[in-house]
């Protein structure tokens, strides 16, 4: 029974192409949810692949995964933005084609639309961050900064929210 | 990449399931022109002119950085060096100046056109059986420094004795001849001092001159007088102005001799009590006592320097860490603000 035998295989350390090409789509939605305006997103995520990019030597795998280094920088460039710009910026991106599927799933979605707008930013970041991002709770609160068990109640708290909003 | 959704139950709760597909498909459509130069910029590795600013930005932050640094190996330096030169003349470190304004300005540089005068007391120990020969030593140092010996008087005996000399060297060698005497046989004092004698060499040549003047008038007012009683009277001033002339000539010599020559007392000490004389350095090497010596105080300086570097250089950097942190918080507390009003 060696050690070897029950440790964890060493987190996968991708390129930063094909990390890129993982991630974009999610981390814009992510993005997204926090700045609400998906064109700032766009720039918002570009920002956050640069400082990525350029600060790609000092990523260590032991420290965490390599999605939630990028999704804290991300969240940090979102934030930085917003401080910035210094308003609430409405949700600017086309409207989604709801007659896409079924008029009930279309109507559902309104609702989980309007259920994912009246959720505390905070919860709204967790949701985004868990269903857009795919994140773990341990990488959820690594992006975070707090504990994996503060992460996972906080987002039972707040899928709990959107359940009862939605209901 | 695939997607976590660790302690959801999506299997075994459908609704879940839905509202998870539905918030997946709330998610707003990216602009294709910002992906395809997003992805285009990717592919270049970000390249942009205004990259180049950032490391000079940084190296500036070094720079900074290296100021300490900087300032502690001065410090270090000026330690060592004031620790480490304990003679004058670069006499060996043992020996003491008195320390006195006299002796401070003694290795002052003076510039040609001033004459200054200068004077040594050297005190040496040695054993007696070396006495004598350490005595010769001094005599034979003297000489080759282009000096001679004044007086000299040598107490010889089997339980210890001593010497003693007046020395007159040529100022210029003074420093280099008392190197040469301490390595002759231990140093326990040297004192020096200087005194410029400028003023007295300019005040004696301007008697001297009116001395020589007045003697000058006198023989043209002899060489014009016919009266006997004018004559006898002129030759016994005249007899005084030769006098006074001679005199003067003899002070502004004894003056400028002074100036030209110094004078360094010698005292040769024998001491019974081998251990408290160390062996004399005729070959100027250092004695294993005395290397020991020498590398505790280099040790003890350099612990200084370190001691002074960490007193300067911890505030600084508890200050620098608690700003630091500081800023890290009220930076993070902005940005969770930001996020709060979002």
């Amino acid at each position: 029974m060696g050690a070897a035998a029950t440790a964890p295989p060493p987190p996968t350390v991708l390129s930063f192409e094909a990390l890129y090409a993982a991630t974009a789509d999610d981390l814009h939605a992510y993005v997204a949810s926090i700045v609400r305006d998906a064109h700032l997103a766009e720039e918002v995520v570009a920002t956050a692949f640069e400082a990525a990019y350029r600060r790609r030597a000092q990523f260590d795998p032991a420290r965490g995964s390599q999605r939630a280094w990028l999704y804290g920088i991300a969240r940090n460039a979102a934030l930085d933005e917003l401080r910035r710009r210094r308003r609430r910026a409405a949700l600017h991106h086309d409207p989604v084609d709801e007659g896409a599927g079924s008029a009930e799933e279309d109507a559902r979605r309104v609702t989980v639309r309007a259920a994912l707008a009246a959720l505390d930013p905070a919860d709204r970041e967790l949701v985004a961050l868990k269903f857009h991002g795919g994140l773990s709770n341990a990488e959820i609160a690594e992006v975070l900064g707090v504990s994996p068990t503060a992460a996972g109640s906080r987002l039972h708290r707040a899928v709990t929210k959107l359940r009862e909003a939605c209901a | 990449m695939s997607r976590s959704t660790d302690d959801l139950d999506l299997a075994g709760d459908p609704t879940l399931a839905a509202l998870v597909a539905d918030v997946r498909a709330t998610r707003p459509p990216r602009d294709p022109a910002a992906s395809r130069a997003l992805d285009a910029r990717v592919a270049s590795g970000f390249a942009r002119p205004s990259a180049a600013a950032r490391p000079r930005r940084r190296r500036g932050l070094a720079w900074l950085a290296a100021v300490p640094a900087c300032l502690a190996v001065l410090a270090a330096v000026a330690i060592v060096v004031s620790s480490g030169s304990g003679g004058e003349g670069g006499v060996a470190g043992s020996a003491s100046s008195s320390g006195s304004a006299a002796g401070s300005s003694a290795g002052a540089v003076a510039p040609s056109s001033r004459l200054v005068a200068r004077d040594a007391t050297l005190e040496l120990r040695t054993s007696p059986r070396e006495l004598q020969a350490d005595a010769d030593a001094v005599v034979a140092t003297t000489e080759r420094a282009g000096g001679y010996v004044a007086s000299s008087r040598v107490d010889a005996g089997a339980a210890g004795g001593s010497a003693t000399f007046v020395l007159q060297v040529p100022t210029d060698r003074l420093a280099r001849t008392l190197t040469q005497l301490g390595r002759v046989a231990r140093v326990s004092r040297l004192d020096q001092g200087s005194e410029d004698v400028t003023a007295q060499a300019s005040a004696g040549a301007a008697r001297l001159t009116d001395a020589r003047e007045e003697r000058d008038a006198l023989l043209r007012a002899l060489a014009d007088a016919t009266d006997r009683g004018r004559v006898a009277a002129l030759r016994a001033r005249l007899e005084d102005a030769r006098a006074l002339v001679a005199r003067r000539t003899r002070q502004l010599g004894e003056v400028r001799a002074r100036a030209r020559t110094a004078r360094v007392d010698v005292s040769l000490t024998a001491v019974a009590s081998g251990a408290a004389v160390a062996p004399a350095r005729g070959d100027g090497r250092l004695t294993p006592a005395e290397a020991l010596a020498t590398a505790g105080r280099v040790l003890g300086a350099a612990g200084a320097v370190a001691l002074l570097a960490a007193l300067l250089l911890a505030p600084l950097a508890l200050v620098g860490a608690g700003g630091a942190l500081g800023l890290r918080r009220l930076r993070r507390r902005a940005r969770e603000g930001a996020l709060r009003a979002a």
